[in-house]
């Protein structure tokens, strides 16, 4: 049976770099997702993660379980998107490969998905991103750990510092213009009920 | 107005029981909340269809990284070639220097001998031939050292009782300490001249080398560039085979 994060935890403060390593290998996917859907830039997103890593490793020994340790780790990974954002003085942008190949996508086609509707999906992610790039960074961080980390509004309230009503007020915000947005770029509304 | 919050928390699923019932009969008498939610909804299915790239992380902490916190990114860890290159060419002139290495590059390549391992000659005109086969520059200030020093020895074999008792007939025009003197800055001289020549011949192979080396890249660049055409087009032809297969193999859409 598989050890929990706590307990991985607990190991690695005690010095087994063996179950810190573990919890890398659980959580870095994860971490790279939610770093590249705050920045939009592969290469910058794979250096947060491994960064975020590296500084978690080093502050273990303050980490005194007060907070899941993933939500350390996001609250690591977004204060490094924070600084990334600074420091570039420049807003996320989405980053997609040009063209579509149906060869390599053919792969990523669940057994009941058709060619077209593989094509539609890739489309509408492309879509997506394009528009979540336009959205305040408060907005875009609270619709990506809702959405895309299952957090519930407590949690994402808890990890921003900010109140209940606005961690809402940014999920309502940011998903009406993301409505406004995909309507105006053509994405059928009725795709997802398909 | 309605409650935007609740709203959020309808279409997320985060309402009590209670409270998720009582925006369920607020939607039958409210149009706008209906459209809304329908709407949000449909937005996050379409958020559902962003997923990023594969990532090719594969992190690993090793012992190492309990480094203190103020070293760099790893992607900052390594050093610019320009400066792996100026270091690898400081080291190679202070090992020449220390094993007074002889390179030259010629129709037979580059060629570079060192002064360490070789047998200590015999005696001192042994000790000299090496360098003075190669330069006819040190083979004239040699030969004339040489000359100097025989014309001492003859002097002293003439006279054992010591330079001052020389004859005047065989006295040379200077004193022996002038001679001396002399015979030091000839060596100074030659050794600074040796210095300049390695210098000049260690500048020679580096740019030697470095023209090689690149004209070499070059070729190998356009060798790869037309690999790689052909095999792109290999490429492109097969997936465009695989993707008309795949589109032929599609049953039309009112069969399905």
């Amino acid at each position: 049976m598989a050890s929990t994060d706590e307990e991985l935890v607990a190991r690695s403060r005690g010095g087994d770099l063996e179950s810190f390593n573990q919890l890398v290998l659980r959580w870095e996917r994860p971490i790279y997702a939610l770093a590249y859907r705050v920045i939009g830039r592969e290469e910058d997103a794979r250096d947060v993660a491994q960064e975020t890593f590296l500084r978690a490793f080093r502050a273990l020994s303050g980490f005194k379980g007060q907070a899941k340790f993933s939500s350390w780790l996001y609250r690591i990974t977004l204060n490094l998107c924070r600084d990334w954002i600074r420091r570039e003085r420049r807003t996320p942008v989405a980053q997609m490969p040009e063209g579509l190949d149906l060869i390599e996508m053919a792969g990523e086609a669940t057994p009941s998905e058709s060619i077209e509707d593989l094509v539609a999906r890739k489309e509408i992610g492309r879509a997506v991103a394009r528009a979540m790039a336009t959205l305040p960074e408060e907005q875009r961080t609270a619709i990506i750990l809702k959405e895309y980390h299952g957090l519930t509004f407590q949690e994402i309230a808890d990890l921003l510092d900010c109140p209940l009503s606005t961690v809402k007020t940014r999920l309502y915000q940011g998903l009406s213009v993301l409505r406004k947005q995909l309507d105006r770029a053509g994405v059928e509304s009725s795709f997802g009920n398909r | 107005m309605c409650d935007k919050e609740r709203l959020v928390g309808y279409v997320y699923g985060e309402l009590t029981e209670t409270e998720r019932r009582a925006f369920d009969a607020h939607l039958t008498s409210c149009a706008d909340c209906r459209d809304e939610a329908a709407g949000l909804r449909a937005t996050r299915a379409h958020l559902a269809m962003w997923s990023p790239p594969g990532p090719d992380v594969g992190f690993r902490i090793v012992s190492g990284a309990a480094a203190p916190p103020s070293a760099p990114p790893s992607r900052l860890r390594f050093a610019p070639a320009w400066g792996l290159a100026a270091a690898a060419v400081l080291v190679l002139a202070a090992a020449a220097a220390i094993a007074n290495v002889e390179m030259r590059y010629g129709a037979d390549g580059l060629v570079v001998r060192t002064g360490w391992g070789q047998p200590v000659p015999a005696d001192a005109s042994a000790a000299v031939t090496v360098p003075a086969a190669t330069n006819p520059t040190w083979q004239a200030d040699l030969q004339m050292i040489r000359q100097r020093l025989g014309k001492l020895e003859s002097a002293v074999a003439r006279d054992p009782a010591g330079p001052g008792m020389v004859t005047a007939a065989a006295r040379p025009a200077a004193s022996e300490s002038e001679l001396l003197g002399r015979l030091r800055e000839i060596v100074k001289e030659s050794e600074a001249r040796q210095q300049r020549e390695l210098a000049l011949q260690m500048a020679q192979v580096i740019s030697d080398v470095d023209a090689s080396r690149r004209s070499d890249m070059l070729r190998i660049q356009q060798g790869l560039m037309q690999l790689q055409g052909v095999n792109d087009a290999e490429i492109v032809k097969n997936r465009e085979m695989w993707n008309h297969v795949l589109r032929i193999a599609q049953p039309p859409r009112d069969e399905r």
